[in-house]
């Protein structure tokens, strides 16, 4: 039964999925998407209100509800495309419910389900636009937002039923566990299709959650132990109270009918009793009872014997149907009896095995009347008796005047009697609203046949629906339980509470359906689960929204803060001030910005300051005082550096061989900044050690180079162009271990590039041999020397300053100075430079050789020009 | 400057465009630090280099002291520019060059 009509729900449910696979295809794949919002959101609200119309048409009846999946459209609508969508088609939904009633669905639950229908779509409304931010909440969500929809419909159709509260609890019972399935299944299916579509994750990423996510993992966990618990508690609390309920209104019932039995064989007996003692006792024997008896004198009131008496006792006893005669004389003594053992017994006999004669004695002295109770005898505690009493006239013959009348019944005997007079007894009665009341004989056997008496209306309804049996209509333990005693099992085959009492020689039955007995507590039990949903759904939405504003946007301000500072804007503040903990949060972060502002800038000073001794000793270490020595003639000789940063790796040097040799070099590094400065030094001091021990110029680079390439482990190198002059005779020896070409002015002519082949710059690989050039100057050859940051300064465009434009510029100036020309070029390669930001040191030196100092005639000219011969080699 | 690389058996082609200087030269230097075991030959293609500076020579340097030892390295198609570099620092007589510009040295 359920699972067709799960199947029949089948395409109400998948609609609102294919709904949304059609509407995110057109989003995607058509001009759909440029039409306006309200377009858009108009033609999917009016969409899912059809869908809500079909669900509407397309209910299933499960027992007394009509389970249709409505509520789920305008929640799809709503949450997966937009909330003005959602309340079209909640609109749309709630005049359907109205259309269903035609169909069959109860007019009851109308205003309730319209309702909640049109709640639906505004809760979506309202859920996607404060609590998920305007963007479609994922799977678990809209899971979760259907659940509680279809719980708030059901508690709808409650409130809106109060005064018929268990008609509509009736329908919501039969009904809500598959609409709420149904619905939220709906809203599950639709949601997923969009995220798997999207390709999006269907779990969060256990190692990288959200902190909403963690919270809620809680919450959920400890919500749900809540309601577990609070549900266990109430249902045990409800459970006890109902089972008390039901054992009051059992017994109370079994009170009743007892004292209606009571009444029925009282009555019966006293009346029986007072027309044997009219009939046959008041006054003369009869006649024939006085013919009939062995009468030996002839008083008229003679006596019987009483063998004659127990006779016609007897006689009595079969035609009343009792089952015992005493006749009590007044002072109290049995003078005649059914049972000839009994004559002579003196009922005020104090004994005690008589205390059941003697109450019943007394009773008589009192009362015209008395009916006693069953009583075991005394002689067999099983055998149950009941006796009543009527007194005796005056004239009574039998007792001789006064006395009274015992009729004793056993309990088969009486039962014989009166079971036609109880028939009607438990008829109308009734146990709450579908109980049953029977009176019955026979406890090891309680068919049809031995029910005396039972509830009308429920046998007749068992008897239709075919569950009333010959036997075994009541639980076959119930008898194993004590009288007065609650428990549970099948009458009419329906679970039942069940009690029962043996009364006036009856056994009396109450029987109360459990499903009746425990119909409040389950409403209390379902309506608590569903509040308490409500309420989890409550606090969900509160946690997730507080977390939101109260956590996450802090820290997305926080971090985006943090992000500007590791950029290194460190003037950037961060100004959460919403909550204690982001105060103290923004303030140590603005502090520890500061503090490592002030620290980075006592470092920087530091390191400045660092830098700027150390350029000052480099500078220190190079030849810096022009006229270097005033007292040689032969030469003038100027250089400097610009070195790009605070320390640099060009360098020049240049010192007197003795008294007649001028030993010149320039160099650059490769790499920049304290590394080349440190190989820098290294390079000179070295260089300057090994020229001072008077070997050639191409020896001093070959050993250089050796000393260098060992332990070099930063793979350093370093150019060098380094000359000997002879101030003598103006003969200049030079080597180049990779340096730039130098540009040479010869004879009063132009400047050009004096280009011999060049050795491996130094410290680049083991075992060079570099060469050794020779050239005659004349008095006014000048040589001028420079390193490439000089050549390949660059400007904006990213042009070189080159070789050519060099070549060009000191030709425009060849007549000025050292001093004035390196000055003049420099002032073009920053004029060339621009704004450009350069990153290499500039370099150079430049030399005029004026001739020997004793005299200023022409050049001593030296055939064996060194030059030639190692071109020829 | 960018790096294209092709690994062909135990050969390893880099070919390297734009400028090599002191701010690029450490991202070839990674590169030729980080070479598979395997690599033998090492060609560098400078068909699109446009300029060389010192920092560039030293990490050529170094990889050729590097390769020599399990291999050879190779430059080719250098333009004139960089031939000229070469040239003046003498590295023409170190390095493997081939099917370059004629070095303008005269």
């Amino acid at each position: 039964m359920e699972m067709t009509a799960f199947l029949q729900l089948a395409p109400a449910v998948m609609l609102p999925m294919l709904l949304a696979i059609a509407f995110w295809w057109l989003q995607r794949k058509t001009a759909f998407a440029k039409l306006r919002y309200g377009v858009r959101q108009g033609i999917i609200g009016l969409a899912y209100g059809a869908a809500a119309l079909v669900g509407s048409c397309t209910g299933v009846a499960v027992a007394d509800a009509l389970v249709s999946v409505r509520d789920a459209m305008p929640l799809c609508a709503g949450l997966l495309f937009g909330g003005p969508a959602g309340v079209i088609a909640g609109v749309i939904a709630a005049l359907s419910r109205g259309l269903a009633v035609t169909l069959g669905a109860s007019p009851l639950t109308m205003a309730g389900q319209a309702l909640a229908a049109l709640l639906s779509g505004i809760t979506a409304l309202v859920l996607r636009r404060f609590l998920f931010e305007g963007r479609r909440p994922g799977w678990s969500y809209a899971l979760a937002v259907g659940l509680v929809m279809e719980i708030v419909n059901v508690l709808l159709v409650c409130l809106t039923n109060l005064d018929r509260v268990e008609q509509a609890f009736d329908v919501v019972n039969a009904g809500a566990p598959m609409m709420i399935a149904a619905n939220a299944l709906a809203v599950l299916a639709a949601s997923l299709a969009l995220t798997l579509l999207d390709r999006q994750p269907l779990l969060y990423d256990p190692q990288n959650p959200t902190i909403a996510q963690i919270l809620q993992s809680i919450l959920l966990v400890a919500v749900m132990v809540a309601l577990v618990a609070s549900s266990l508690f109430t249902y045990n609390v409800q459970t006890r109270i109902a089972q008390s309920d039901a054992d009051n209104v059992l017994t109370q019932n079994i009170d009743d009918l007892s004292d209606a039995l009571v009444v029925e064989t009282d009555t019966y007996m006293l009346a029986l009793c007072t027309q044997m003692c009219q009939q046959e006792f008041n006054g003369l024997a009869p006649l024939d009872v006085v013919q009939e008896c062995d009468v030996p004198d002839t008083n008229k009131n003679g006596k019987c014997d009483d063998a004659d008496l127990t006779a016609l006792l007897t006689d009595y006893m079969n035609m009343y149907g009792v089952s015992e005669i005493n006749v009590v004389d007044k002072n109290g003594v049995i003078c005649a009896s059914t049972n000839p053992r009994y004559i002579g017994f003196d009922m005020k006999a104090d004994t005690s095995e008589n205390q059941q004669a003697i109450s019943f004695y007394r009773e008589m002295q009192e009362y015209e009347q008395y009916a006693q109770p069953f009583t075991a005898t005394a002689y067999d505690p099983d055998n149950y008796w009941k006796y009543c009493g009527s007194r005796l006239r005056e004239d009574c013959w039998i007792s001789g005047g006064g006395g009274f009348l015992q009729l004793g019944y056993d309990a088969t005997r009486l039962q014989e009697n009166i079971d036609c007079d109880i028939e009607d007894v438990a008829r109308c009665r009734h146990v709450g609203k579908n109980g049953m009341m029977a009176v019955t004989t026979e406890p090891n056997d309680v068919g049809e046949r031995y029910l005396i008496s039972a509830t009308d209306e429920v046998i007749n309804r068992a008897k239709a629906e075919g569950r009333l049996s010959e036997k075994g209509n009541f639980p076959a333990d119930l008898w194993d339980y004590p009288e007065d005693t609650r428990m549970e099992g099948l009458v009419l085959q329906e679970p039942s509470y069940c009690m029962y009492r043996w009364s006036n020689g009856y056994y009396v039955v109450a029987t109360l359906p459990v499903k009746e007995a425990l119909y409040s507590r389950n409403v209390s039990v379902l309506m608590l689960v569903f509040m308490e949903t409500l309420l989890l759904a409550m606090l969900f939405a509160v946690v997730y929204k507080g977390i939101s504003r109260l956590v996450v946007q802090n820290l997305q301000k926080v971090n985006h803060s943090l992000a500007q500072i590791t950029e290194g804007n460190l003037e950037e503040k961060v100004e959460v001030y919403s909550t204690r903990e982001f105060r103290e949060l923004s303030q140590d972060i603005n502090v520890t910005v500061d503090k490592l502002k002030e620290l980075i800038a006592e470092a920087a000073a530091r390191i400045d300051a660092e830098l700027e001794f150390a350029k000052s000793i480099q500078l220190s270490a190079l030849p810096n005082v022009f006229p270097p020595y005033p007292s040689h003639k032969e030469f003038t000789i100027w250089a400097g550096m610009e070195t790009a940063r605070e320390v640099g790796g060009d360098f020049y040097d240049f010192y007197l061989l003795g008294d007649h040799q001028l030993a010149f070099l320039i160099a650059d590094v490769s790499g920049k900044g304290i590394p080349a400065a440190l190989f820098m030094m290294t390079s000179k001091t070295l260089i300057k050690s090994l020229a001072e021990t008077g070997l050639p110029a191409d020896e001093i680079l070959t050993r250089a180079n050796t000393k260098l390439c060992a332990g070099n482990e930063a793979d350093m190198f370093v150019t060098a162009w380094l000359g000997v002059l002879d101030l003598d005779t103006g003969v200049l020896e030079f080597a180049n271990a990779g340096h730039n070409a130098p540009l040479l002015r010869q004879n009063g002519g132009e400047f050009a590039y004096l280009k011999k082949r060049s050795g491996l710059m130094l410290a680049g690989m083991e075992d060079v041999h570099y060469k050794r050039f020779g050239l005659q100057l004349n008095p006014g050859d000048t040589l001028y020397l420079y390193t490439d940051g000089v050549t390949e300064a660059t400007d904006g465009q990213n042009r070189l300053y080159s070789d050519r434009r060099l070549e060009e510029f000191v030709n425009r100036n060849k007549d000025l100075q050292p001093r004035e020309l390196c000055r003049a070029v420099k002032a073009d390669v920053d004029r060339f430079v621009g704004d450009a930001p350069q990153f290499d040191d500039i370099t150079m030196l430049c030399l005029t050789y004026h001739g020997p100092a004793e005299s200023t005639e022409g050049p001593q000219a030296d055939p064996t020009c060194m030059d030639r011969k190692d071109e020829q080699k | 400057m960018n790096i294209e690389k092709t690994l062909k058996d135990d050969t390893l082609c880099l070919a390297i465009s734009g400028r090599l200087d002191t701010n690029t030269a450490p991202a070839l230097e990674a590169e030729l630090k980080d070479l598979p075991e395997e690599v033998r030959e090492l060609i560098l293609d400078f068909a699109e280099l446009e300029y060389i500076s010192s920092a560039g020579l030293r990490v050529l340097l170094s990889s050729q002291k590097a390769m020599r030892k399990k291999g050879r390295m190779v430059i080719r198609y250098a333009n004139e520019d960089v031939m000229d570099v070469f040239d003046v620092t003498g590295l023409v007589d170190v390095l493997n060059i081939e099917d370059s510009a004629d070095p303008s040295g005269d």
